[in-house]
């Protein structure tokens, strides 16, 4: 189905899966064929800066695949309805890892009901924290917390791993669920529009 | 991976990657340290060649860039196109590096 550029508001769900090898060679042709996908139901010049900030979370998505997962494949999804852009990232490889945070004992998957609405610091340095939430059993939401830059010099401490804090600071909403029935992850970001 | 251009007060590197992404990170790094340990403490990045930029790669360069800083020195960056521009702006990197519309004849 094509839609005439103005007719997001109207429009019903599309949604399309894509499969990913999760070799780094597959990533750029595969990111760029979403991002036809996107532009073909998406074409208003309104939606460009949606559609580039869409492309950053899918080159994190897709990174996190190869450098994380460790599974054979990942399917990303991309489902666009009249409020937002949703793109899922699916794998039954290893599940996110939240172990070894500060005054946090182990935990695993799915987490104890004790701990819901915690929040666990993921990372921290001079210009931002990101947290985990802890939703539900299986479900935790990414937030940022930013402070003002100020000078940068050796001495600051700034961080050298992006990739959550990117799909967070991209989307709308990001969050991670964990299945434990099919033992199915999911990293899932919410773009609207 | 790269090309480097000796300019009046800094060293221009080059990227020839398309893809700025966790396969090139590494050794990426490891050749800007190279040239950091060789005296080049003072250096801009163009990505005038570079597609996209993935967070393995962002990190490698804020290493370089606190690498560079130890020795006196700092690290730029030149010629992002619109998607990487909009990465830098978001997650607040053009505050931490001193972002260049095009290579200044002084890096000032």
């Amino acid at each position: 189905m094509f839609l005439h550029k103005d007719t997001l508001a109207t429009m019903t769900e599309i949604k399309k899966e894509f499969i990913f090898s999760n070799d780094s060679l597959a990533m750029y042709p595969l990111l760029n064929e979403i991002i036809s996908f996107l532009k073909i139901h998406l074409p208003s010049e309104q939606y460009a800066f949606k559609i580039s900030n869409c492309k950053q979370i899918l080159i994190e998505l897709l990174t996190n695949a190869v450098k994380h997962s460790h599974a054979d494949t990942t399917v990303i999804s991309v489902c666009i309805n009249g409020r937002a852009i949703e793109i899922t990232k699916s794998d039954k490889g290893r599940k996110f890892y939240l172990n070894n945070y500060t005054s946090w004992p182990p935990l695993s998957w799915p987490l104890e009901k004790k701990y819901i609405g915690e929040k666990i610091k993921i990372y921290e340095d001079d210009i931002s924290n990101l947290y985990a939430i802890i939703k539900s059993e299986n479900r935790i939401v990414f937030e940022i917390e930013e402070y003002p830059i100020t000078k940068v010099t050796s001495s600051s401490n700034l961080l050298e791993h992006y990739g959550l804090l990117i799909m967070a600071k991209f989307s709308n909403e990001f969050f991670y669920l964990y299945n434990p029935e099919t033992n199915l992850n999911q990293f899932t970001t919410i773009i609207n529009v | 991976m790269i090309e480097t251009h000796a300019k009046n007060g800094y060293l221009l590197v080059k990227i020839k990657a398309k893809e700025a992404n966790l396969d090139v990170a590494d050794l990426f790094k490891t050749k800007m340290y190279e040239l950091i340990d060789q005296g080049n403490a003072t250096l801009m990045v163009s990505f005038s060649e570079v597609a996209y930029v993935d967070s393995s790669f962002l990190g490698a360069l804020v290493s370089i860039l606190k690498y560079a800083m130890s020795k006196q020195g700092d690290v730029s960056v030149v010629d992002l196109n619109k998607d990487i521009n909009n990465l830098f702006s978001l997650i607040r990197m053009n505050k931490v590096f001193k972002v260049y519309n095009t290579e200044p004849d002084v890096f000032a």
